[in-house]
């Protein structure tokens, strides 16, 4: 038999169940966050599991973030290259007057997607 | 009626209809029914675990355990004083005790109270005991000390 309590971890890693800590308990998690979870004790000895959902869905918000910047930087690059295609009709050799511009937005997209790359690598470090 | 105390924690066991009610008006302990058993009525609501610190009925835990109660009671370090009506630590327990050899059984005058120190200087923990109300004895088996 076992039982099972409501419990919370702090970024130190010690967990708390009905007002008291829990020094004994083992945290199964990277513990580096504050977290809610479940403590089950069995004899001597109990775990501390974390509810990880705020993670995960975190995680889901900035994986889909990446996809919308990637599309619009891809979308971008055609806008880009429509506009040079467009200016391909002559002996000129002339960028088109957008071309300037358009880096710009590239180069921004690029900056916008290192920083979610940042904001995952921060997140990895924090995981509950 | 049998009664076993393991680790301070009491269990009654009735083996006639009544001998429970009879045990508790001539010796005005109440006793109660708990899950599959009877116990003293302080003793009903024993937790199924205790975190240090935290609350072991009356007492404060001094170990995070989960277990039955007479393992949580062994675990704390506890036992049931049952002239005090309180869980205390079994080393606070000063009271001496007689317990003779009787045949193949042990005799003590009434009810041994756990962590009771009989002559040898033993500490009692836990026991079986078999009480007559015909003959108003404890007879006691299995006695077992710290």
């Amino acid at each position: 038999m076992s039982e099972i309590l409501d419990a919370t971890c702090n970024a130190t890693g010690v967990v708390t169940a009905e007002g008291k800590p829990v020094t004994v308990a083992t945290v199964l998690s990277e513990g580096k966050q504050q977290s809610a979870g479940l403590l089950f004790i069995q004899g001597d000895k109990a775990w501390f599991i974390p509810s990880s959902a705020t993670d995960i869905k975190t995680t889901i918000e900035k994986l889909i973030s990446v996809i919308e910047k990637t599309a619009d930087s891809v979308t971008q690059i055609a806008t880009t290259l429509t506009s040079i295609g467009a200016g391909m009709t002559g002996p000129t050799t002339a960028p088109p007057p957008t071309l300037g511009a358009d880096v710009v937005t590239l180069n921004l997209k690029v900056t916008e997607l290192n920083a979610v790359k940042t904001e995952l690598t921060t997140l990895k470090g924090a995981l509950k | 009626m049998r009664i076993k105390c393991r680790h301070g924690y009491f269990i009654f066991e009735e083996t006639k209809v009544g001998q429970i009610s009879d045990f508790m008006s001539r010796f005005g302990f109440e006793i109660e029914s708990v899950g599959d058993h009877y116990t003293f009525a302080d003793l009903v609501d024993t937790p199924r675990h205790t975190i240090l610190g935290g609350p072991l009925l009356n007492f404060v835990a001094t170990k995070t355990f989960e277990g039955e109660p007479w393992e949580l009671f062994e675990a704390n370090g506890v036992v049931y004083d049952f002239n005090l009506g309180l869980v205390v630590p079994i080393a606070s327990v000063i009271q001496a005790t007689s317990i003779q050899l009787a045949g193949n059984r042990y005799v003590s005058p009434g009810l041994i109270l756990p962590g009771s120190v009989t002559v040898d200087g033993e500490r009692v923990m836990d026991y079986s005991a078999w009480y007559s109300r015909d003959t108003l004895r404890f007879l006691y088996s299995e006695v077992g000390f710290v």
